[in-house]
C-alpha cells in the first residue's frame, strides 16, 4: 500500500493536505490515494467547498462535469494535474 | 385554563462590556462605558471615531473551528450567548430534543460583514468566485438556524428583522408562543456584528452617529454609538423552571407592539406611547406599577426628546415617579442586539434590586425632563419595568417585566 501522503510528490501531498483540512474528522494519515470522498463522509455541499478551496489553492476552474467525476483523492489529485499542467512523478 | 405565566431563568450574552454576566452587570452599576475608539477600521472617512466593539472575541474558545469558519460574526454571537444562556440556566443541552423548545433571534443585518468581505474580492479585487457558504453565511436567519443545529432543538425557529426592535420582537414572539401553549422554552435574544467598511459607511451618511460619545438625554447628546454584540435568554413556563429549581430572574409579564405609521427615521411619541400602553395592557399592569423603565435612549436629538414625550403619554403624571436610564450609554447600540441586552440589564436589575444609570451625563435637558438616573446606579424594588425599543422604520417592541416573588 502506497503511503499515505504520496510522498515522492509534493503536489499530491498538497492537495491531501487540503482534502484533510475540510473537516477536524478527517485524520490526514488515514487518507490514501484510493481513499474516496465518500468514505471521508463528503456531503455535496462539503464537495463543494472543497472544490472551492482546490480553486484557490491551485488558481484553477474545476468544472460542474469534471467535480462530478472525482470519486477518489487520486481522481482528484490526477484531475488537478491536468488542469495545472503538472506532470505525474515518476514512481 | 389557568394561564401560563414566563419567566426568564438564564441569560448569556457578548458585549462591548464583556462576554459574561458579571462583566457586563459590573460595569453597568458602575456606569462604566464600554465606548473606545473604534478599531480594526481606519476611522478616517468617517465623522465618528467611537464604537462600543467586543473585546478580543475568540469564537474558537467556545465553538469548534469548522463551524466557526461556516458562520458570520453576527452568528458566533448568537451561538455564543446561547451556550452561556443554557449554561446559566443549569440546563443540559442534551435533553433540548426531549423539550419543546423554540428559537427565536432578531437581527437587523444578517452576515452583512461577510457579505461585505465576499464582494470586496468581487467587485474591488476582481476575483471570479464567492466561497460556496456565503449565502449560509449572510443569511439572516443564519444564527437562529445555527443554535438549533448545535443544539438539537427541533421546535419552532425563524429570525425576527425589524432593525433596532428586532430582539425585542424576537423576546415577545417567544413570550407569547410559550404563553398560548405553542411551546414550553425558548431560547430568544439576538445578535449584531455591524462593523464592515460598507455599512459603517452607511450610517456614517445618516450622520446619526455621535462624533463624542452616548450621552442619553444630556444637553449636548450629538448622537448614537453603534455598538455589536449578542444576548440569548432562556425564556420557559413558571412551572417547569420551578420544577428544577431554577433561579428565576423575572417574569416577562407583557409585550406590545406598534407601528408608527408616519415616518421611516423620524420617531413618532404617539407610536411609541402605544407601543408602551399595550405591554401594559398585555401584562395586566396599570401605569402606576411601574417602577423603571430600560428606556431605548439612543443619545440621538430626535429619540430621547420623542421618547420622554411618550413616556409622558403613556404615563402621565407617573412618569414623574419612574426611573428611566438608558444602558445604550454603556453597551453602545447593538442594533438588532439592543433589545436582548437591554432585557438581560432590565432582568438584572430587577433580580438584583439595582437600577443601572445612564452614563455619560452631563446636564438636564428641560426637553427630558424625567429621572434618567445620571451616571451613578441607584439601590431599588422594582416591582414591574418596561424595557423599549424602537427602529427606523417605526416599528415599536416593548416588553414588559414583573418581579418574580
Amino acid at each position: 500500500m502506497q503511503s499515505a501522503h504520496g510522498s515522492d510528490d509534493d503536489f499530491a501531498t498538497r492537495v491531501i493536505g487540503i482534502i484533510a483540512s475540510q473537516d477536524a474528522k478527517i485524520d490526514e494519515q488515514n487518507v490514501t490515494r484510493e481513499t474516496t470522498l465518500k468514505d471521508l463522509r463528503f456531503d455535496s455541499f462539503g464537495a463543494v467547498t472543497l472544490m472551492f478551496d482546490l480553486e484557490e489553492e491551485f488558481g484553477v476552474e474545476i468544472t460542474d462535469d469534471d467535480a462530478r467525476d472525482l470519486k477518489t483523492v487520486d481522481d482528484v489529485i490526477a484531475r488537478l494535474r491536468k488542469l495545472c499542467g503538472v506532470l505525474p512523478v515518476a514512481s | 385554563m389557568k394561564p401560563r405565566r414566563v419567566v426568564i431563568s438564564g441569560l448569556g450574552l457578548v458585549s462591548a462590556l464583556g462576554d459574561n454576566r458579571e462583566s457586563f452587570w459590573s460595569a453597568l452599576t458602575a456606569g462604566r462605558s464600554g465606548i473606545a475608539p473604534l478599531t480594526g477600521l481606519d476611522p478616517a472617512g468617517f465623522h465618528f471615531a467611537n464604537a462600543a466593539q467586543v473585546p478580543d472575541f475568540d469564537p474558537v474558545a467556545f465553538l469548534d473551528v469548522k463551524l466557526v469558519k461556516q458562520t458570520d460574526r453576527f452568528s458566533q454571537f448568537a451561538l455564543v450567548a446561547a451556550h452561556k444562556a443554557l449554561a446559566d440556566a443549569g440546563i443540559d443541552p442534551a435533553s433540548l430534543a426531549q423539550r419543546r423548545c423554540g428559537v427565536i433571534a432578531g437581527s437587523s443585518i444578517g452576515g452583512q460583514g461577510s457579505q461585505d468581505e465576499g464582494f470586496v474580492t468581487l467587485y474591488r479585487e476582481g476575483r471570479p468566485r464567492l466561497h460556496p457558504a456565503t449565502i449560509v453565511k449572510v443569511m439572516p436567519n443564519a444564527a437562529a438556524s445555527q443554535i438549533t443545529i448545535l443544539f438539537r432543538i427541533s421546535g419552532p425557529s425563524y429570525t425576527v428583522s425589524a432593525a433596532c426592535s428586532s430582539s425585542n420582537s424576537a423576546i415577545g414572539q417567544a413570550f407569547w408562543h410559550i404563553r398560548s401553549g405553542l411551546i414550553d422554552m425558548a431560547l430568544a435574544g439576538g445578535s449584531e456584528a455591524p462593523f464592515s467598511y460598507g455599512y459603517l459607511k452607511a450610517w456614517d451618511a445618516m450622520r446619526v452617529v455621535s462624533p463624542t460619545t452616548c450621552r442619553p438625554f444630556s444637553l449636548g447628546r450629538d448622537g448614537m454609538i453603534l455598538g455589536e454584540g449578542g444576548g440569548m435568554l432562556v425564556l420557559e413556563t413558571a412551572e417547569a423552571a420551578q420544577e428544577r429549581g431554577a433561579h428565576i430572574y423575572a417574569e416577562i409579564a407583557g409585550f406590545g407592539m406598534s407601528s408608527d405609521a408616519s415616518h421611516l427615521v423620524q420617531p413618532s411619541p404617539e407610536g411609541a406611547a402605544q407601543a408602551m400602553t399595550a405591554a401594559l395592557r398585555d401584562a395586566g399592569l396599570s401605569p402606576g406599577q411601574v417602577t423603571y423603565i430600560n428606556a431605548h435612549g439612543t443619545g440621538t436629538p430626535a429619540n430621547d426628546e420623542s421618547e420622554t414625550a411618550a413616556i409622558r403619554l403613556a404615563f402621565g403624571n407617573h412618569a414623574d415617579r419612574l426611573a428611566v436610564s438608558a444602558t445604550k450609554s454603556m453597551h453602545g447600540h447593538a442594533l438588532g442586539a439592543a433589545g436582548a441586552l437591554e432585557a438581560i440589564a432590565t432582568a438584572l436589575a430587577i433580580d438584583r434590586r439595582i437600577i443601572p444609570p445612564t452614563a455619560n451625563y452631563q446636564a438636564a435637558d428641560p426637553a427630558c425632563a424625567m429621572d434618567v438616573v445620571p451616571n451613578t446606579a441607584r439601590p431599588a424594588t422594582i416591582e414591574a419595568a418596561l424595557s423599549n425599543s424602537f427602529a427606523f422604520g417605526g416599528m415599536n417592541a416593548v416588553l414588559a417585566f414583573r418581579r418574580w416573588p
